[in-house]
């Protein structure tokens, strides 16, 4: 007789989301999705198809007009506005463009993320150099942006994203401006943090490095959701995640 | 409880360090708006104390027909005060202003019988009214005549109107330098928007955010505040060497009062200015209808 396989619960369900920004102007129209502990997602499209809105209703940097996301169960509606920046230190995100701070060194702009979050200065200068060896930017430490390459600028920015440890990873179009060595680079460092467990969703048009990944791929145009493809090896990884943690 | 105190002051330390020309053009605007209220209120509290001197400074003389003498004076006196602007009413009696006369003019004959009438000394709280007044004055039953400087009353008249100008004018200044401070507040925050909405993207609260930015509006107010007054003691050190030559008295520049006041109201506004800027970008979400 085969074992009941256990029902999982989805860690984030996007359920008919809504984003209605004028009456002209609709950045989601009606998405449906759920994603589990894990998963490595890519959310793919077009300028303008509605991935960074939907990175966006996560972060409640926009507020949906309709349907609901539920993170862990919760409605990311039901945060009260003094409650999110708790919300977003369960997440690390990596925005458009790496947006570093322009007046604080490598070891600083990480650093930040850490001590915004309430963490001591000791703690600070234990965890800092162990997060950026793991992101290659040992030697980097008191550079600022201006002098840092594309690349490195992204590696900052995931450093920063995940010096809290959040068990879930946002980064929105990380690989653009980057050639595509660069962009495999910062894809393996993102696939080495899923493989430990966090879940991983990155909104990207970079289709080469998508394929190459070979990960779930949610399609999205105009706002609607196209398509949501999981190649089997991907899933089996997941599945083999899931039984770890 | 220190590691947090420590940690939003050294943001805001460091963001003084290393924003070197923001720092200097948020000052440089503050010490200006400073100097152009804080001078122009200090030249118009000067000109106001000097104003209000003024009417004491101005007399009118009412003299009695030799008929007026007893209840009559009381009566002159009554009417006298009724009229609009005429603040104090001191009678000069005859004899009192023989006697002072004489003791003025010894070489005044002995013999010489008192020719000079009772009569009333009068001082005006509204001098724009003296004209009016005097007018009035004449047409009191028991008044003989009305002496007074016309030309004094005329160029006290100017004196108070160019403190009214100098007041209009602070107010046009205080508009201006709003302006100013205004568009300054609008460069900081394009400058800073995108820093702020990394803050909040990494978890930081409004007050961690806040706070800092807060603490630079300040240091930069007092920076400013104290700019300020140092320009203005040297305004006011090359003013005094200007009227050297001249019969006029400068009164010394209060610097240490001033500084206080000016590092004061520069922190105020440093403040409120920092407040005012950081209050849009620290909204939490973008807009969605």
């Amino acid at each position: 007789m085969e074992a009941e396989q256990p029902v999982r619960t989805p860690y984030i369900v996007f359920a008919d989301v809504q984003v209605r920004y004028t009456e002209e102007m609709q950045g989601l129209r009606g998405v449906s999705l759920s994603i589990y502990k894990g998963d490595f997602v890519f959310l793919l499209g077009e300028t303008g198809a509605g991935k960074s809105t939907l990175l966006k209703c996560l972060t409640r940097e926009v507020r949906y007009t309709g349907g609901k996301v539920l993170l862990h169960g919760r409605n990311i509606d039901t945060y009260k506005d003094r409650d999110i920046p708790y919300l977003r230190r369960d997440m690390g995100i990596v925005p458009q463009d790496s947006s570093l701070l322009p007046n604080k060194n490598v070891f600083e702009n990480v650093a930040y993320a850490m001590r915004a979050a309430g963490h001591t200065k000791n703690a600070v200068l234990k965890k800092v150099p162990e997060i950026l060896d793991k992101c290659q930017l040992g030697n980097k430490v008191k550079c600022f942006p201006n002098e840092l390459s594309g690349g490195e600028k992204q590696r900052v920015a995931i450093a920063r994203a995940l010096i809290n440890t959040p068990p879930l990873l946002l980064a929105d179009e990380p690989t653009a401006n980057l050639n595509y060595e660069s962009g495999i680079e910062i894809m393996d460092l993102l696939k080495s943090f899923n493989q430990r467990g966090m879940t991983v969703l990155v909104a990207t048009h970079d289709m080469p490095i998508v394929q190459k990944m070979g990960r779930r791929i949610v399609r999205l145009k105009n706002g609607l959701l196209l398509s949501d493809e999981a190649p089997a090896f991907a899933v089996i990884e997941r599945e083999g995640v899931a039984a770890d943690v | 409880m220190f590691d947090r105190i420590e940690f939003i002051l050294s943001e805001a330390a460091t963001s003084l360090r290393r924003n070197p020309l923001m720092v200097i053009a948020a000052t440089v605007t503050v010490a200006v708006s400073l100097i152009l209220i804080g001078g122009f209120g200090y030249i118009y509290y000067r000109a106001t104390k000097f104003a209000e001197t003024l009417p004491n400074q101005f007399e009118m003389r009412v003299y009695l027909k030799d008929s007026v003498e007893g209840p009559g004076l009381a009566k002159v006196q009554s009417d006298l005060t009724a009229i609009p602007g005429v603040g104090k009413v001191t009678l000069i009696p005859k004899d009192q202003a023989w006697a002072k006369m004489r003791a003025q003019y010894p070489e005044i004959p002995f013999d010489l019988s008192n020719p000079l009438p009772n009569a009333f000394n009068v001082r005006f709280t509204d001098l724009r009214s003296a004209d009016a007044a005097a007018g009035q004055i004449k047409q009191l039953p028991g008044v003989d005549k009305v002496l007074y400087q016309r030309e004094i009353l005329k160029a006290i008249r100017q004196g108070i109107g160019l403190v009214r100008y100098i007041g209009y004018l602070g107010v046009l200044l205080f508009a201006i330098s709003g302006i100013v401070v205004y568009n300054a507040i609008r460069l900081t925050v394009y400058a800073r928007r995108v820093e702020i909405r990394i803050m909040q993207l990494v978890g930081a609260t409004n007050a961690t955010i806040r706070v800092p930015f807060m603490l630079e509006g300040m240091v930069q107010g007092a920076l400013g505040g104290i700019i300020a007054s140092l320009s203005l003691e040297g305004i006011s050190a090359a003013f005094s060497r200007f009227t050297n030559g001249m019969n006029l008295s400068v009164p010394t520049f209060p610097i240490m009062p001033i500084l206080g006041i000016l590092v004061a109201i520069g922190i105020v506004f440093g403040l409120i200015c920092s407040g005012w800027a950081i209050h849009a970008p620290l909204k939490t979400e973008g807009k969605a209808i």
